[in-house]
């Protein structure tokens, strides 16, 4: 009896899993090693050409000037150093006021719409959490309009807000409600374009629903028995618990927001900015100074000033994330 | 006596009655409050079906009707559907088409491949430096496009490669995306280590052994890849705008999200209705809609899980 307990602790005693792995690695041949490297060696090669190198030369990029025109590359092949200097964040921080309305713009519309987005998908979540037949329909309809491609939702919304011959004003007049100049005006353009993310709700809501499917029921049915009501069911257990995915979609929500081109410019045309840069979105700056301006270096310092706000941000999120939830001892 | 027992009757009828009165006002209250769920269910479904409706029912419109110009409707007076969706397909709808199957095709192909070889790696490699890479991997996902776009542009620039097809395919050919290499990984770590340890001892080789036992049992990874790469590519925009434009040379080679936006939203000469606009919409979001319907299951879950994951 004794023997075969000293044998069961001898046994688990015995050196863990790990360590025998280490022993095993260290006898295993370089060939295999390699071996079993060249698996990865797609995204290691990957993250080198398309994250490391244009990370650091784009940081090398914004000290110089280029040539305007089509043809130009960042110019110092042409003239060498000399046109070497802080000119280009000299410009950013003094001299270009279009940056300053660029931030102001991109940081109205993420401080509107990311808070303002995660309550009302909370609420829509909440609904599609009831348990009704047929909820899964409701589930795919809600999710529906995220999937239309970008250029076709600016298609679709700058025809149904035109001023003139647009469905909106005309909705508007029918409910007997002033009619409005949309995407026209400096005041109602961005505005406008907040409102037409109220119809991509659907994504962060698929967010909410798995994060309220994780909320124990038993801890539900518990706080029931305590008496405690619908309300406070849910800001004391089921908001609680879905702080990780409110914490991630605040995140992707600021950082997409400050990455945000595409869909004001196919909103919008012609005139990307909006009238009187109601719509210059700080990522349309750098798009507009790269590739309508060619002016490469100065893109560059944009976009790496960019970079710093967003990791400041990120990182201050992460800072200040005591308030997330991710489980029990974890 | 008699009285007392009456009186005692009447008591307990009544309770019986109010015992029947509540718990019927709260099967009523069940009712109404199921009633108004599905209402709000059913009002906020036509507030998200709005655009489709609205792009549905322009394209069918006649030519002034979608216009405006003689009053706006949401209905359509008349319907003209394939006069209407005849005209979507002219030569440049029909070569926006071919070029986006050709970057959808080619990276359908790609990314999953990639994407498997490369999470079989992390997943079962034996080397020191894995957890490094998979760190640096992943974190690439935090890096904001805006920062790489100028110099790479400027590299595909110098291969004369911008102004093609080749800026959206080459990048997936090196892993095919840091959340398709998590998620492969993470399914490999869910087969038994047994099976490909088995066939090692057979003496077959590491590629071997992925390409014929562990590549087979990823089929429901890939699948999930595989939908998910055709929807993304055949909705970009902002990638095909940056390299391939709207120059001379390189029209040839736009994408039908890219195509759509010069035709009609930087208006040309050719001035084309809304209900033809419409048409060629709903014609482009046809085939992602589908697929979405088809495969919401998977593609939900996948949206949880590299949300969740992260």
């Amino acid at each position: 009896m004794t023997e075969q307990i000293a044998s069961i602790v001898a046994e688990e005693q015995a050196p863990p899993a790990g360590r025998r792995n280490k022993t095993q690695l260290k006898r295993r041949s370089l060939l295999d090693r390699l071996g079993w490297f060249a698996f990865i060696l797609p995204v290691v090669l990957g993250v080198l050409i398309f994250s490391f190198y244009p990370m650091v030369i784009s940081l090398y990029y914004s000290f110089f000037k280029t040539y305007t025109g089509t043809t130009n590359m960042p110019s110092f092949y042409v003239n060498g150093f000399l046109n070497f200097g802080v000119f280009n964040y000299k410009k950013l921080f003094t001299l270009d006021s279009e940056v300053w309305i660029a931030l102001r713009v991109t940081f109205t519309y993420a401080i509107v719409v990311v808070p303002l987005s995660l309550v009302l998908s909370f609420l829509v979540a909440l609904l599609l959490n009831s348990q009704v037949k047929g909820i899964g329909v409701f589930r795919v309809i809600y999710y529906l309009p995220v999937i239309i491609p970008t250029t076709i939702s600016g298609l679709l919304w700058a025809d149904f807000f035109d001023a003139r011959f647009g469905l909106a004003n005309n909705i508007l007049a029918s409910l007997r409600l002033p009619e409005s100049r949309f995407l026209t005006s400096a005041q109602t353009a961005l505005p406008t374009f907040m409102a037409m993310q109220l119809w991509t709700l659907g994504a962060s809501m698929i967010l909410w629903l798995s994060a309220l499917k994780n909320v124990p029921q038993s801890l539900i049915e518990s706080a029931k028995l305590d008496g405690a009501g619908p309300l406070r069911r849910l800001w004391k257990i089921i908001v609680p618990m879905c702080t990780p995915i409110l914490f991630y979609n605040l995140i992707t929500g600021i950082i997409g927001a400050l990455q945000l081109y595409g869909p004001v410019m196919t909103l919008m045309g012609q005139n990307g900015a909006g009238p009187d840069n109601a719509l210059l979105f700080y990522a349309y700056k750098i798009y507009g100074t790269a590739f309508a301006d060619w002016n490469m270096g100065y893109a560059c310092a944009l976009a790496w000033f960019l970079f710093v706000i967003i990791a400041a941000l990120t990182a201050l999120i992460f800072r200040t994330n005591k308030w997330v939830y991710y489980g029990d001892g974890e | 006596m008699e009285k007392a027992s009456i009186f005692k009757r009447i008591r307990k009828a009544l309770t019986n009655c109010r015992l029947y009165l509540t718990a019927n006002r709260a099967r009523g209250l069940k009712l109404v409050k199921k009633g108004l769920t599905y209402c709000l269910l059913c009002l906020l479904a036509l507030f998200f079906l709005f655009p489709f409706l609205f792009m549905f029912f322009k394209s069918v419109m006649g030519d002034l009707e979608s216009y405006g110009s003689m009053g706006v409707h949401f209905f359509p007076q008349e319907w003209h559907f394939l006069k209407n969706y005849g005209a979507v397909f002219d030569v440049e709808f029909l070569r926006y088409f071919r070029n986006t199957l050709i970057v959808v095709v080619c990276n359908m192909v790609i990314i999953p491949l990639a994407a498997c070889l490369c999470g079989y790696g992390f997943a079962r490699g034996k080397f020191k430096s894995k957890g490094f890479w998979f760190t640096v991997a992943l974190s690439t996902i935090m890096l904001p496009g805006a920062v790489t776009q100028v110099p790479v542009y400027v590299m595909f620039r110098r291969f004369g490669l911008t102004g093609t097809l080749a800026p959206l395919i080459v990048p997936g050919i090196f892993g095919g995306g840091a959340l398709n290499i998590f998620l492969a990984r993470q399914f490999v770590r869910s087969i038994p280590k047994e099976m490909d340890e088995a066939a090692t001892i057979d003496g077959a080789g590491k590629f071997t052994i992925f390409w014929r036992i562990v590549f087979p049992l990823l089929k429901p990874i890939v699948i999930y890849i595989v939908i998910n790469t055709f929807m993304s590519n055949w909705r970009d925009f902002d990638s095909a705008l940056v390299y391939i434009g709207n120059t001379f040379s390189s029209k040839k080679w736009q994408t039908l999200a890219l195509g759509i936006y010069y035709k009609f939203l930087i208006r040309g000469t050719t001035d084309i209705y809304p209900n033809v606009q419409m048409a060629t919409g709903v014609i482009t979001v046809l085939p992602i809609a589908v697929l979405f319907l088809v495969f919401q299951r998977q593609l939900i879950e996948g949206v949880v899980m590299t949300g969740l994951k992260d």
